[in-house]
């Protein structure tokens, strides 16, 4: 027969075993102090009247009713060594959401006092600790960060069951005031937990550099638990968060949670859940709440009310949660309408003018005309801005590598080849990419320039229009978006595409996305060829290359893409002042990426073309190279091109930067050389070969891989060929009618 | 609250993340934990999380050198899954729970 307070005698000790009643009358009792496992003496008890019972060194007056709704175990005094202590101190525990400052609230109320060690069975670090107030020993426990109490993480699953199995005397939560309406989720569901919760409100410091004004009297009032603002990192509010928690556990503050509610369509179904489980949940799990998290579909108690129920009756159980599976919705979505309320009762002045800037940038920058032409406009500053400040002093580097490179032929003169080896090969070729470290500087600054101010999320929004032109309305648009920036991560992210074909589709047109590497390349020698109109050359051919993935999109759709239709919601972040650093570094970086390239492949591959164009004879147009290109150059005619220039595009399969070492190695000082022997039309043509020819080894690598086809690779490498052999045949055919 | 960010996404268009939050009247920051909830519980995902696992690093993070991220670390991007757009259709057909 089950014990409760009401049935114990005067003088009588028990441990407090289970707490029956609605939610809100647990909490009642819990807030008195009344939690699973706490000893009770009952000091007197007459036929009217309420009981005196004796509980953490207070005497608490209960009527019987609620003392029948405390069931209990008897246990003789004999047992204790010492009677019921006046202050036999109290268990906290520490929750809230990662990055919330709660290590620091941690470290500042324990200091030395304190054990690190792990939960039991798991890798989760468990941090606990003391402090003493008054003559009141605390013991704290900081709970691992958690968004919520669900089980979608092995965190969250060891705070709710810290809380729910150790049944803490208080749960402090912590929440970070410049982030309130995200951090109150956990408050949300912390508070349909027994144990009495005190609001720890963090980080008010930050909230106000936001220009967040929070009034805590408000929160407290809304929410109905004690409210103590804090600033943890500059040691502000310890002391009251102290004093709150002594007050809180002594009852000397008032305590009338207001809970998030559900549904009135949910509350029948919940109470149907509760009744078929009553009998089968856990002693130390509310009954009301393992219904709740039933409803949200909770995985880890599903599985263990499936357990404990009989079978027939766990199917009906179940039959009702399924068909009601999208209550979670209702639920969480109640949840966070709760927080909103909150939020709202208590935040004075929310900050806005970042947002207020970005939102009226936005209308005129994601605009799906204005936006696009804006777009083009930014790109072609940044090529213009490119030509301007870095081709003149590449020009003077040139000049330099160049008069370097005659002094060191005379210097290595014997055998003859040293010196041509040095000041042809090495100094030729890798020398003369190097004198590009300007251009790409600048380039890179840019582009970096763009992404810290928060243009390039928009330049991503935009694409999401362009590639619904291309009939791509699913997520291709994300890995084509990455191709911009390199065409290896854009094919390797075709895999979250989910329809195969559409996978393919995508992996084909993504090598005729314009990487960075090829418009640095294109940036490097339009100059050469146009001078001044150099960022117009390069502009328009972005602009065409653009053109020609839109055809080959609309191609591949009309014969073989699935109409997907699939909506995003993508994130915009704010606009902000650049900060010159984050760029300085990014450029910094890579640009120390390309000179490990250039000390690599680009020198390794100058190596190669040298040896080959001066041996056996010393002569370029007996040498091995020069019989071979001979042999190519039918194909290099018809482009206009000398078989050197042709030779130097081929020499970019391995890396881009190639046909620049590649022509410095065959022609010396390009600047002079190249104009003279490649027509304009001849040098738009090769402009647009170097735009559509396969991007880099890497790429079909790449495309192999995620394929699993050496036939569709074959196909990828033959289209690029074609594409971009025409194109340049086409434009030197035309180009020399004028 | 939730099934209106469904029901938005299921009605096509791409939208930002400050457009839709003032659409449904809230805060961005708030939109992005209803995200993320949403995300855990399996009706959307992100797709950006997603081309993290592709990438050869795992995670999105602008290499040096490599440029491939482009915007995407810093703009994230949700889609419905199969269960978001079957939760649509479960409220059309019963809108009451």
């Amino acid at each position: 027969m089950e014990l409760s307070a009401a049935d114990l005698n005067p003088g009588e000790y028990a441990k407090v075993r289970k707490l029956t009643g609605g939610r809100n009358y647990i909490a009642r009792l819990a807030a008195l102090g009344f939690t699973i496992g706490v000893p009770i003496k009952v000091m007197r008890k007459n036929a009217s009247g309420p009981m005196l019972v004796s509980l953490r060194g207070t005497l608490i007056a209960l009527g019987y009713g609620e003392a029948a709704g405390i069931q209990v175990n008897r246990f003789e005094a004999a047992e204790e060594t010492s009677p019921i202590p006046g202050n036999a101190g109290y268990s906290i525990a520490l929750a809230g959401q990662p990055n919330v400052g709660k290590s620091t609230v941690f470290n500042l109320l324990t200091g030395m006092n304190q054990h690190v060690g792990n939960w039991t069975g798991k890798t989760v670090d468990q941090k606990s600790g003391s402090f003493v107030y008054g003559k009141t020993e605390y013991k704290i426990v900081d709970l691992p960060g958690s968004y919520s109490l669900s089980a979608n993480s092995e965190e969250e699953l060891i705070a709710r069951e810290y809380i729910l199995t150790e049944h803490p005397d208080l749960v402090v939560a912590v929440v970070d005031a410049a982030t309130l309406e995200r951090n109150l989720y956990l408050v949300a569901e912390l508070l349909l937990l027994p144990a009495p919760v005190l609001l720890a409100l963090n980080m008010m410091d930050v909230a106000e550099k936001e220009g967040i004004k929070i009034e805590p009297a408000v929160l407290e009032k809304a929410i109905g638990i004690p409210v103590v603002p804090m600033s943890a990192s500059r040691g502000q509010g310890v002391a009251e968060l102290k004093a709150a928690i002594e007050a809180m556990l002594q009852r000397k503050m008032p305590y009338q949670p207001n809970r998030p509610t559900i549904l009135p369509t949910h509350q029948p179904i919940l109470d149907s859940i509760e009744d078929m489980i009553a009998a089968y949940v856990p002693e130390t799990y509310p009954t009301d709440w393992v219904a709740l998290k039933l409803l949200e579909g909770d995985e880890v108690l599903s599985a263990l009310m499936k357990s404990r129920l009989p079978e027939e009756e766990w199917k009906t159980v179940d039959a009702t949660l399924y068909k009601h599976e999208d209550a979670v919705l209702d639920i969480a979505g109640a949840r966070y309408q709760w927080t909103g309320r909150m939020v709202r009762a208590a935040v004075v002045e929310p900050s806005i003018s970042r947002a207020g800037f970005t939102t009226r940038a936005d209308r005129v920058l994601t605009h799906p005309i204005i936006g696009i032409a804006v777009l083009f406009l930014l790109m072609g500053g940044v090529f213009a801005l490119t030509f301007s400040i870095g081709a003149p002093i590449q020009k003077y580097l040139g000049l330099f590598i160049g008069g370097f490179g005659n002094v060191v032929r005379g210097w290595a003169s014997s055998p003859p080849w040293l010196g041509e080896l040095l000041a042809g090969g090495v100094l030729g070729g890798l020398g003369m990419v190097l004198t590009f470290l300007p251009i790409l500087a600048i380039f890179y600054f840019a582009l970096g320039l763009l992404e810290d101010t928060g243009y390039m999320a928009r330049a991503a929004y935009l694409s999401d229009r362009l590639m619904h032109l291309m009939g791509l309305h699913g997520k291709s648009f994300m890995p084509i978006v990455l191709g911009f920036g390199c065409n290896v991560p854009a094919v390797l992210g075709t895999r979250i595409i989910e329809s195969k074909k559409s996978r393919l589709q995508t992996a084909l047109l993504v090598p005729f996305v314009p990487c960075s590497a090829r418009l640095a390349v294109v940036s490097i020698l339009a100059p050469l060829f146009f001078g001044p109109n150099a960022f117009l050359v390069t502009w328009g051919l972005v602009g065409a290359n653009m053109i020609i993935l839109v055809g080959l999109g609309l191609i591949l759709h009309r014969f073989a893409f699935e109409d997907e239709h699939v909506a995003f919601i993508m994130e915009l972040p704010l606009y902000h002042l650049p900060n010159i650093k984050t760029i300085g570094l990014y450029v910094w970086h890579n640009l120390i990426d390309f000179l490990k390239k250039a000390g690599t492949i680009i020198l390794a591959a100058s190596l190669v073309v040298w040896a080959l164009s001066y041996f056996p004879t010393g002569n370029i147009a007996t040498s091995y190279l020069g019989l071979f290109g001979q042999w190519l150059e039918p194909l290099s005619r018809l482009l206009g091109l000398p078989w050197q220039v042709f030779i130097a595009l081929l020499t970019s399969f391995a890396a881009k930067e190639n046909t620049v070492a590649t022509l410095a190695v065959l022609y010396g000082d390009i600047g002079v050389e190249l104009p003279a022997v490649v027509s304009a039309a001849a040098a738009l043509g090769l402009l647009a070969f170097q735009m559509l020819f396969i991007p880099c080894v890497g790429t079909i690598a790449a495309i192999k891989q995620e394929t699993k086809s050496i036939k569709w690779t074959i196909f990828s490498v033959g289209l690029m060929i074609f594409l971009s052999f025409g194109a340049a045949f086409a434009i030197y055919q035309i180009g020399s009618l004028f | 609250m939730l099934r209106k960010i469904l029901t938005r996404l299921a009605a096509g268009g791409t939208v930002s993340t400050g457009g839709l939050a003032l659409e449904l009247g809230i805060v961005p920051t708030a939109l992005e934990a209803m995200l993320a909830r949403l995300a855990a519980l399996g009706y959307v995902e992100e797709l950006t999380a997603a081309l993290a696992a592709a990438c050869p690093d795992g995670e999105l993070k602008s290499c040096a050198g490599c440029a491939g991220c482009g915007p995407f670390p810093k703009a994230r991007v949700w889609s419905l899954t199969a269960h978001g757009r079957g939760a649509v259709t479960r409220s059309v057909l019963s809108p009451s729970v």
